[in-house]
């Protein structure tokens, strides 16, 4: 968080200088004329069809980059055959494409952008029953059915190239928790809520025990709804709002001085 | 009954204990309790474990060395070690909690885009309680 406000007041302070050059130093005759008042419209647009582009490749490059890393990870991870329960789960679960791994911690996760896959730790298979077992694979396998993964790393690649806008990242959070509480709900459909408290309760007191970092995240949400209470409301906190607008501010005085350069040039 | 605190050592204990292979567990079990004097040699423990046989125990005192749970020193015209205590259970877990997060961050972070581990620690003691004994029906 500290080196978002580090780039975002480094960049705010580039683009408020560019400005205040462009508007003080034209009287004086010491830069760039101004571009002619009737070709102002086409060379903003320019300016901020080629910002638009740069964003939009950068965007793109951080997708590929995502999954790739996402996939290479994966790949030094060591297969398990798998406990002989696993597959009577995966039937009952309506899972399909799931694999093994030999890993001591507990975990269950869906990862592939083009074909996603399922992957479960031998530990997990080992730890939790046959009905909490279910109720994971079905909400790993909700997120497969919805290619989670490759919508997850298209709105990380948003939130990254659009980091000066706060709002963006908020609302990129509340798109995980719900892809995580409409995973949850299929789980309760094919497990039930008990099957589905128990392994959140199992896997989450691991994570405690180790101190480990959750990936899932929402856990607040997620039991609330599990326990079957009302779901918190969202609001968009004013730090975010001030932020986001200091931030399209930015953006503006930046495609603003980008259409200086071009109508001068 | 315990005190608080006496009943937080114990689970902290247990907590490193369970991290432990079963002989390990045993062996560091005796020396967190203070069964053993601070500077002991394998025939210390072994007079604890009787049906171990001397070999094993120094083998798995010589692995909890390597883990770094014990100091191992050679005895001075010996062939023998003389062990002392390296880490507290609580120190021990604090390395393993970040040796774990380390481990899966590194190996997950990217991967798991969509997993199913929650953390559960922010929740209030009420929905922890409600939530274990939803998951024990």
């Amino acid at each position: 968080m500290k080196r978002y406000w580090v780039v975002l007041g480094t960049a705010g302070m580039v683009a408020v200088a560019c400005g205040s050059w462009l508007t003080t130093c034209r009287p004086a005759g010491m830069c760039m004329p101004a571009p002619r008042v009737q070709g102002w419209p086409a060379t903003f647009a320019l300016a901020s069809g080629l910002l638009v582009g740069a964003m939009t490749i950068g965007w793109l490059v951080r997708v590929v980059w995502i999954l790739w890393r996402s996939a290479v990870s994966l790949r030094g991870t060591q297969r398990a055959a798998g406990p002989p329960g696993l597959g009577i789960a995966a039937t009952l679960a309506g899972v399909h494409r799931l694999e093994c791994i030999d890993d001591e911690v507990p975990l269950a996760l869906c990862s592939g952008g083009v074909r996603p896959r399922i992957l479960v730790s031998e530990v997990i298979v080992n730890r939790l029953s046959a009905d909490e077992l279910v109720a994971v694979l079905a909400h790993e396998q909700h997120h497969l059915l919805r290619r989670d993964p490759l919508r997850r790393a298209m709105l990380q690649a948003t939130v990254d190239v659009l980091f000066w806008v706060p709002v963006v990242g908020w609302w990129a959070d509340r798109r995980r928790e719900a892809s995580e509480l409409m995973a949850d709900r299929a789980a309760i459909q094919r497990a039930g809520r008990p099957a589905l408290a128990g392994a959140l309760w199992k896997v989450g007191s691991y994570l405690e025990m180790s101190g480990a970092a959750a990936f899932g995240g929402a856990a607040e949400l997620r039991v609330a709804q599990v326990l079957g209470d009302a779901l918190p409301r969202q609001t968009i906190p004013l730090s975010v709002w001030v932020g986001s607008a200091a931030g399209a501010l930015f953006a503006l005085n930046s495609t603003w001085c980008v259409a200086h350069m071009f109508g001068t040039a | 009954m315990l005190g608080f605190h006496a009943m937080a050592e114990q689970k902290g204990l247990n907590r490193a204990l369970a991290l432990l292979g079963p002989l390990e567990g045993r062996i560091m079990r005796a020396i967190w309790s203070g069964k053993v004097d601070e500077r002991f040699v394998v025939r210390d423990i072994q007079e604890h474990m009787p049906e171990l046989a001397y070999t094993t125990v120094m083998t798995t005192l010589m692995r909890l060395a390597q883990k770094g749970l014990l100091h191992a020193r050679p005895v001075p015209q010996q062939r023998a070690h003389e062990y002392r205590l390296a880490l507290t259970p609580d120190d021990f877990l604090t390395r393993a909690s970040r040796h774990d997060t380390e481990q899966l961050v590194r190996r997950y972070g990217q991967a798991a885009l969509a997993a199913f581990a929650a953390q559960i620690d922010g929740l209030n003691p009420e929905q922890r309680k409600r939530l274990r004994e939803l998951g024990k029906q």
